[in-house]
């Protein structure tokens, strides 16, 4: 039985160090982002994988035809992620051909910095791909009340977010905004100054300026918000660690089982 | 990662399926037997699971040699479980873990292809 359990031990001990490291490997920059894009390869399909770069597994054996328009949410490097056939994954940025902003988003759409707490009178939020209710939800359960959202877009009265590792968009009607608090304000102040005079440098040409001021606006969040970006990383950490309390409940178990005979 | 846990949970549940009418039909037939069984499966079966969806996803070169390494260290966990226990004859504890591994992973892969 000592036998059996040292073995048990150094098994869950050599899986738990094996963890960190898959961890590591899962992590990538990625900011958020907000426009379509039109699949256009040379040779009829677009891979559809689960990482930004072909070392990551496809999501799909079958290629995203093209011709077909996707919601690009997020871009790490040449890599954009999108949604298709119900599941999120990475698509090659250079085989597509980006669709041209219509004016009624430019003017809508505008970059902020801010936090806000989910707070609805039915006790949960929806997180849509897009700024309104004609949008199909990100996932399927709701925002709980409570929660705290940094919101980095606003257009109408919607703010763009990151929620479980995904970018989405939620009713700000349905929120109470957080008041800043200390350190962070100055980097917030700060960022806001200077996006709103990368805007003001380029008011000419609204797509580019909003393009401008979205990037600046995520890439100083990035920064100063490590919570958000290494949330992917806990919920794989944490599928590691309930794992492996599984298996060392199930090896007590089989004990217990067993000495009752 | 919601996903990931899905997967888990979907590939526990089919070994299950399988593999328990399997073990009660090849001698598993009282309550501490089959629990035994279904507790070696709730040891091994996630773990490959979850390791070959990290290796798919981070280092699909790997993938397969991966699978073949961690289906075989299920085979023996399973095994020595079986024979420790009692679950089975001490001299076909070894192979009946692997035909039980060898049934749930031929009907995963069955699956896989059907749907």
């Amino acid at each position: 039985m000592k036998k059996f359990i040292t073995v048990s031990m150094v098994a869950v001990l050599l899986f738990l160090g094996m963890i960190p490291a898959f961890a590591d490997a899962a992590a990538w920059d990625e900011k958020p982002v907000d426009y379509y894009v039109y699949v256009s390869t040379p040779d009829g399909g677009l891979n559809f994988r689960h990482g930004p770069g072909v070392e990551y597994a496809k999501v799909f054996e079958e290629r995203i035809p093209d011709g077909v328009k996707l919601h690009i949410v997020a871009e790490s490097g040449n890599w954009g992620m999108t949604k298709y056939n119900g599941y999120y994954g990475w698509v090659a940025l250079k085989q597509t051909t980006k669709v041209q902003p219509t004016t009624k988003k430019e003017t809508t759409t505008k970059t902020v910095d801010y936090y806000v707490y989910v707070s609805t009178p039915d006790g949960g939020l929806n997180f849509r791909e897009g700024p309104g209710v004609d949008y199909a939800k990100v996932i399927e359960e709701r925002i709980p009340d409570g929660v705290k959202l940094h919101i980095v877009t606003e257009s109408g009265d919607w703010g763009m977010t990151k929620y479980n590792g995904y970018y989405g968009w939620v009713a700000l009607k349905q929120t109470t905004k957080a008041q800043p608090t200390t350190k962070p304000v100055a980097t917030t102040v700060e960022t806001t100054t200077q996006v709103e005079e990368t805007a003001a440098a380029v008011t000419e040409n609204t797509t580019e300026s909003t393009m401008l001021a979205t990037t600046a606006t995520t890439e100083a969040i990035n920064n100063t918000e490590t919570d958000n970006s290494n949330a992917g990383n806990m919920m794989f950490l944490l599928i590691g660690v309930i794992l492996v309390l599984v298996v060392v409940i199930a090896v007590l178990l089989i004990f217990i089982v067993n000495k009752k005979k | 990662m919601v996903w990931i846990a899905e997967t888990l949970l979907n590939n526990l549940l089919i070994v299950m399926v399988i593999e328990l009418p399997a073990a009660f039909l090849l001698g598993a037939r009282n309550f501490r037997k089959i629990t035994t069984v279904m507790l070696a499966n709730l040891i091994t079966n996630p773990v490959v699971v979850f390791c070959s969806l990290v290796t798919m996803l981070f280092a699909s070169d790997w993938s397969v040699t991966v699978l073949i390494i961690s289906e075989i260290a299920a085979f023996l966990c399973e095994g020595y479980i079986f024979y420790k226990f009692r679950i089975f004859d001490k001299k076909n504890a070894w192979l009946i873990s692997l035909c039980l591994n060898l049934i749930s992973f031929g009907a995963g892969e069955i699956i896989e292809k059907i749907f």
